[in-house]
């Protein structure tokens, strides 16, 4: 009977245990190995191969936008450059890797670009619509290119996830737009580094 | 007499059944030098009586500028053109991140931030109304 008690006492503790450190985190949690994927970035003047397994070690902030966007991509990207501002040494280990779904207009270049302007380890990248197909399916993204009358040619409805993959691969969180906020997710770096 | 003075009446109740529009608070999204897009945004109110439509936007810095809607749906943002916008008398219409925003197309100039740019908004009623907004920055 005692040893009943003090094992369910034990089992306890460790369900407590556990859903407090899984609680411990802004962003909801995935946890599954993030899905490698490669695609083109710009680099010293010259096109280059940008694959996600590169970033073994660090943490990546991955979000899929255009350069067009006007209001959540650059939303999305402003929270993220005040994210890394908000690290100390964690900020060496963590890249920010922007993915154009419209790469009829955004050229790596381009991408890599405006991209630029939002911090260091800012990385823009893009590629066939095949590549962007396969890959935003497997990060249960969606993007659809829509024609309308703006003046601005089509819009592109979209999700506007930030993953965060950790340093050993693994989509460790999501954040979806209202937890998309500087502090959250500088809390969560620093406690995967 | 009864008649004049009905018509008075008539008159100065017409004459202050009148949207008051005021625009708050203008400012507009710095973007990265490569970008020909950015969004403006305000707050819209109206103090009089009666409603008013924004029909149309306009500002210095982009070749043409229009009235978007966000709206999110399972996750996946939306942004779509509005033709116009009501504003109902005693209410205000806030265009702000992640909802109505303006949109500018094709900027002449790269937007930093302190920039001033102007931007007109046309009411059915109220005309023209031209205020400048601040180019702040996003990071």
């Amino acid at each position: 009977m005692k040893s009943k008690i003090l094992y369910l006492v034990i089992i306890t503790i460790f369900m407590v245990l556990a859903c407090s450190s899984q609680k411990k985190f802004n962003g909801t949690i995935y946890d599954k190995p993030a899905k490698d994927f490669c695609l083109t970035g710009w680099e010293e003047g010259k096109e280059r191969k940008v694959c996600l397994k590169d970033f073994k070690g660090k943490v990546v902030l991955m979000f899929f936008g255009y350069t067009h966007c006007p209001d959540v991509c650059p939303t999305a990207l402003g929270v993220l450059a005040k994210t890394v501002g908000k690290l100390e040494k964690e900020r060496d280990r963590v890249v920010v890797l922007f993915v154009s779904v419209d790469p009829e207009r955004d050229s790596p270049e381009l991408s890599q670009k405006y991209l630029s302007h939002f911090g260091q380890n800012f990385i823009g990248v893009t590629g066939s619509k095949e590549d962007l197909d396969r890959i935003t399916k497997d990060y249960m993204a969606f993007y659809r290119k829509v024609k309308g009358n703006s003046k601005s040619g089509y819009l592109v409805d979209h999700t506007a996830y930030i993953y965060l993959i950790d340093p050993e691969g693994t989509l460790k969180l999501i954040y979806s737009s209202s937890k998309q906020k500087p502090d959250l997710i500088a809390d969560d770096i620093k406690r995967i580094l | 007499m009864k008649k004049v003075a009905l018509m008075i009446l008539i008159c100065s109740v017409m004459a202050f059944s009148q949207p008051k529009i005021i625009v708050k608070d203008p400012w507009v999204r710095e973007v990265p030098p490569v970008s020909k897009m950015s969004a403006g945004f305000l707050t819209i109110i109206n103090t009089g009586t009666v409603a008013d439509r924004l029909l149309g936007v306009s500002c210095d810095a982009s070749e043409s500028a229009e009235i978007h809607s966000m709206t999110q749906d399972n996750g996946i943002m939306r942004m779509r053109k509005v033709d116009s916008l009501k504003i109902e008398p005693g209410k205000k219409v806030e265009l702000r991140p992640g909802g109505l925003h303006i949109m500018l197309i094709n900027l002449k100039r790269p937007l930093k931030e302190g920039d001033k740019v102007k931007i007109t908004l046309t009411f059915e009623k109220s005309g023209a109304i031209t205020v400048k907004a601040t180019v702040r920055s996003m990071k």
